[in-house]
């Protein structure tokens, strides 16, 4: 039996059963794709903003320093806690002071200011979107200073900009901007090398507070605890240490876990009202042309051919729903994605064209379960109900 | 060809049931062989359709035995049931029952594309032979809706014969055609079951068809009966159907 024929002149016989039925497989589609591809879209945002931040190394903040003698201390514990690990890692120092006044013209600002050196960026990769990292060597006359994008452009602190920084209990120190980085946040934010403004942070001693990060693949916050002890024990000292874990990924992972989930449930939602649609504008058809089964059986097709020309009916139509939901799923992801991604300044992964298959396999996986309730009632049909039509 | 000597339809004591335990076809036995025509008369609800369906496979009947072209068909699956019902039955409906969305072409090679591969050499040669042996060549292209009553019968009955099957079955095949387009149509149909032999069972209400053919048989009570006298027109036909009620 030619039933792939037989199938398709089904589908081309019934104009409008096919146009509706391809029209929910669409929307079902383009529905569930789009719904993942925003969500895949937004765990890919976050991945990237998380990568900025820290990197998929197990990442541990160490604080608790203060005062003058704060980075002199975090120098000393830094190099201790590095021979701890086995296995080679980074770590970097970061200061900061809690009054820092930025001015750019004449305008006060309201910026995060993070002392740091050079080593930052091996434990937060921050790609540089202009000009260049801050740097160890001398040779400048004034301090240079790194901002972030979200500085530049609101404030208008491009590469070159002259600002000054300054606290209540020091004089302003002159700086200039010698480059702008993508660092995933979006408040204003400036790194400035703390060897350049060394004199400047002692200055403000009594309001320093410094900080370790340590990145190594074997890193621990138990080990890293216990390593603290030991040396406040050998010196005397009794600083209260605040160790911390940060796992940025795994962190937003979990986060954005729930989010997903109910972006899925929209999805399968979505695709739930398609399959009840699907199904009754099959059930539909099914009452129409069981004049057309009957004869079709009366004339020799078998029982389970009536079926299968059915299933194969809704392959069709699933196919050309595909082709026409594909390139719409893929124009509603570039505007979900520009949609999401644009307020964390990182650019939105491409279209996976893994969907595209997806969205087939989707939309044939759809046709076929909103077709089994048609189909049941087609093998059903009773061939001799067409003697008495 | 078929062999006129061997019986095409042959039924013992068969009988059926409604599905309320009514009794509609009781020990029914009946025979008909290649190139004879035969009619079905009888009253409404008297069991003509059923007992048609049941031997055009279409329905099962309870016990009995019904032989078709020499097999026993109560032996069968259903699915060399259904491979029989196509190739050895051909169905002329009272409707015409043409598939509306496809083309008379499609219609008449309906029966083709259900079949197997062997069947399908030449199969559109074929289907405009049996278009053009209706009178229908031209039509070929047109869908019914845009053909007259008798058209779409004539088109009804090149799809019934595509497959030279050695039963035809037509169940009141002139009872939406007027007289005159009733009666061309009829006689067209046993032109053609002459030529090929085949066996044509008829069940009609119009004692005008049923007296063109050979024999005529009346169901009554479950039960059926050979006419030994033919009614010569109309009212005598009534006549003798409310008689015998």
């Amino acid at each position: 039996m030619q039933v792939g024929r037989v199938a398709w002149q089904g589908v081309v016989g019934f104009p409008v059963r096919t146009v509706l039925t391809c029209l929910g497989l669409v929307v079902g589609i383009v529905g569930i794709v789009s719904v993942y591809s925003a969500s895949g879209t937004v765990e890919a945002t976050v991945t990237q903003r998380a990568m900025l931040a820290g990197g998929p190394v197990t990442t541990i903040d160490i604080s608790g320093l203060t005062g003058a003698t704060a980075l002199d201390e975090a120098h000393h514990v830094e190099g201790e806690l590095l021979q701890t690990f086995a296995r080679p890692g980074n770590a970097t120092i970061t200061a900061a002071l809690p009054s820092v006044r930025v001015t750019i013209g004449s305008q006060f600002h309201d910026v995060d200011v993070v002392f740091a050196e050079p080593s930052l960026r091996a434990i937060r990769p921050f790609p540089l979107v202009s000009g260049n990292w801050i740097s160890d060597k001398p040779g400048y006359l004034l301090p240079h200073v790194v901002v972030n994008q979200p500085m530049a452009q609101q404030l208008n602190a491009g590469v070159g900009s002259d600002i000054s920084l300054g606290t209540s209990a020091s004089d302003s120190m002159p700086a200039v901007v010698s480059g702008v980085v993508l660092d995933g946040g979006v408040a204003p934010s400036m790194y400035v090398s703390i060897n350049d403004v060394r004199e400047f942070l002692v200055e403000n001693g009594s309001q320093l507070s410094a900080s370790i990060e340590l990145s190594s693949p074997g890193a621990d916050v138990q080990t890293v605890e216990r390593r603290l002890s030991q040396l406040s024990s050998l010196s005397n000292e009794s600083t209260t240490w605040d160790v911390k874990r940060r796992d940025t990924i795994q962190q937003l992972a979990s986060e954005i876990l729930a989010t997903r989930s109910s972006f899925l449930a929209v999805g399968l939602l979505g695709l739930l009202a398609s399959i009840f649609a699907i199904s009754n504008v099959g059930l539909s058809s099914v009452r129409e042309r069981a004049i057309e089964l009957s004869i079709r059986r009366a004339v020799g097709a078998r029982r389970r051919q009536i079926p299968l020309i059915m299933i194969i009916e809704s392959q069709i139509i699933a196919v050309f729903a595909g082709a026409i939901a594909i390139p719409l799923s893929s124009l509603f992801y570039s505007l979900i994605g520009s949609t999401f991604s644009a307020p964390y300044g990182v650019s939105s992964p491409p279209y996976p064209w893994i969907y595209a298959l997806v969205g087939v396999a989707i939309g044939m996986a759809t046709a076929l379960v909103g077709s089994l309730a048609p189909t049941v009632r087609a093998n059903s049909v009773q061939i001799a109900t067409v003697m008495r039509e | 060809m078929n062999n006129p000597q061997a019986p095409v339809v042959e039924i013992r004591t068969v009988s059926k049931s409604l599905p309320d335990g009514r009794a509609l076809l009781t020990d029914i036995s009946l025979e008909a062989r290649a190139g004879e025509s035969l009619a079905l008369i009888g009253k409404s609800g008297s069991g003509k359709s059923t007992l048609l369906a049941t031997l055009g496979l279409m329905d099962k009947f309870d016990s009995g035995i019904y032989m078709l072209n020499g097999r026993d068909t109560s032996k069968l699956s259903q699915s060399r049931i259904d491979d029989i019902r196509g190739s050895s039955v051909g169905f002329v409906f009272q409707r015409f029952s043409l598939i509306p969305h496809l083309s008379v072409m499609e219609n008449v090679l309906a029966p083709l594309r259900q079949s197997s591969r062997r069947h399908r050499n030449g199969m559109r040669a074929r289907a405009l032979a049996e278009l053009d042996a209706v009178g229908l060549a031209d039509a070929w292209k047109k869908r019914p809706r845009q053909l007259s009553g008798g058209e779409q019968q004539r088109v009804a009955i090149a799809r019934a014969l595509i497959r030279r099957p050695a039963l035809l079955l037509a169940d009141e095949p002139t009872g939406s055609l007027d007289i005159e387009t009733g009666a061309h149509v009829v006689g067209q149909m046993l032109d053609l079951v002459a030529q090929h032999l085949t066996c044509l069972i008829v069940v009609t209400h119009d004692i005008d068809v049923a007296s063109k053919m050979q024999r005529i048989f009346e169901l009554r009570r479950g039960g059926v009966s050979e006419l030994t006298e033919r009614p010569t027109n109309r009212l005598a036909a009534a006549a003798h159907l409310s008689e015998r009620a």
